[in-house]
């Protein structure tokens, strides 16, 4: 680069170029200044929704992790079969619904946070299961020459989870309806 | 130039470099409402979905400037030519702060009479801060292409520089 290009250069570096008034700045405050109330809001709106869509998750694992009915069930069904209760559901495999409850709680409920403090936590405060419906129908034969009586068994579980912070609540209804075969000893 | 990734104050930023970014939106629209709607749209973008990105940060700010103002005359080229010519005659607002100097005066106002093609690479050079390769890479022209119009925009400048002083 020749020496008048040097001294043209720095001319044009004296030049000053308009700053912007005050009119964008305002503009530009509006757009920008306003960003972190309306993420909040986001973050907040997010916050809520993936709490509940965890809670709901979580409510889902409890209630269908095992295929096999729960305690009250099996209560019902010994009064009528007490072997085929047994093996229908066992309490070893299928822990009781508040323990299963908890244990899943503590995967998947939204700890409160110091960061987001405005950010949900359900806690489950109360699990119910209606008393179950048993229908019983005519014995069958099986195909090793063994007969079975088929029953169904009917019964709801509601689980209630609550955020004392915001004071909202979730609630999880779910029916249930199992088939089963209850075998019959002949003599 | 403060580094863009780093600032967290739009304002103090905007206040250290919004006098040439508003010079560069300015050559690339027909007047002053438009340039600074251009920096607005391109400084918001650039703020907010930008300035973390790795890279020059002069080159993205020019890229989202660029950018705004393709997009704006490409919208305003429906108006009709007698609007167009009462917008660019009414737009008498100097370009840069008035200078005492008489030699810096008539650079000033030599600078807007440069072929657009020239001009713009001046703009980008001197006030963007931006390489001939970047300047090539804004202008889709090859960086050689972009010197070779810097050199001739530096003679212009000095012709008229020159013929001015002696007038």
């Amino acid at each position: 680069m020749t020496d008048p290009d040097q001294d043209l250069e720095q001319a044009l570096a004296a030049l000053r170029p308009r700053p912007p008034g005050p009119a964008l700045t305002a503009r530009l405050a509006r757009q920008l200044d306003a960003t972190p109330a309306r993420r909040g809001v986001v973050i907040a709106w997010s916050a809520g929704i993936f709490a509940a869509a965890a809670a709901a998750a979580g409510a889902f694992v409890v209630l269908a992790e095992s295929p096999a009915p729960l305690a009250a069930p099996a209560v019902a069904l010994a009064d009528v079969a007490p072997a085929a209760a047994a093996r229908f559901a066992s309490p070893a495999a299928t822990p009781p619904l508040a323990r299963r409850a908890a244990s899943a709680d503590a995967a998947f409920i939204i700890k409160s946070s110091d960061e987001v403090p405005e950010r949900p936590s359900y806690r489950l405060v109360r699990a119910d299961r209606s008393r179950p419906e048993v229908q019983l129908f005519q014995p069958v034969e099986l195909a090793d020459g063994s007969y079975a009586r088929p029953a169904r068994v009917r019964w709801e579980d509601t689980t209630r989870w609550e955020d004392a912070l915001t004071q909202t609540r979730l609630i999880d209804h779910r029916p249930n309806d199992q088939l089963a075969l209850l075998p019959l000893e002949t003599h | 130039m403060t580094d863009a990734h780093a600032e967290q104050d739009w304002r103090a930023w905007f206040a250290e470099h919004g006098a040439r970014l508003r010079l560069i939106a300015r050559q690339w629209t027909r007047g002053e409402a438009d340039a600074d709607d251009v920096l607005q749209e391109a400084f918001v973008r650039f703020w907010k979905h930008q300035r973390h990105l790795p890279g020059n940060p002069n080159a993205l700010v020019v890229t989202s400037i660029r950018r705004a103002a393709l997009d704006l005359l490409r919208r305003t080229d429906r108006r009709s030519a007698r609007e167009k010519i009462a917008g660019e005659e009414a737009d008498t607002v100097a370009w840069f702060e008035p200078e005492a100097d008489p030699r810096l005066a008539s650079l000033a106002d030599s600078l807007r009479r440069l072929p657009d093609e020239q001009r713009e690479v001046v703009v980008l050079k001197a006030w963007g801060g931006l390489t001939f390769d970047e300047i090539g890479e804004q202008l889709s022209v090859s960086p050689n292409t972009a010197a070779s119009r810097w050199r001739y925009a530096m003679e212009a400048l000095r012709r008229n520089i020159t013929a001015r002083t002696h007038d």
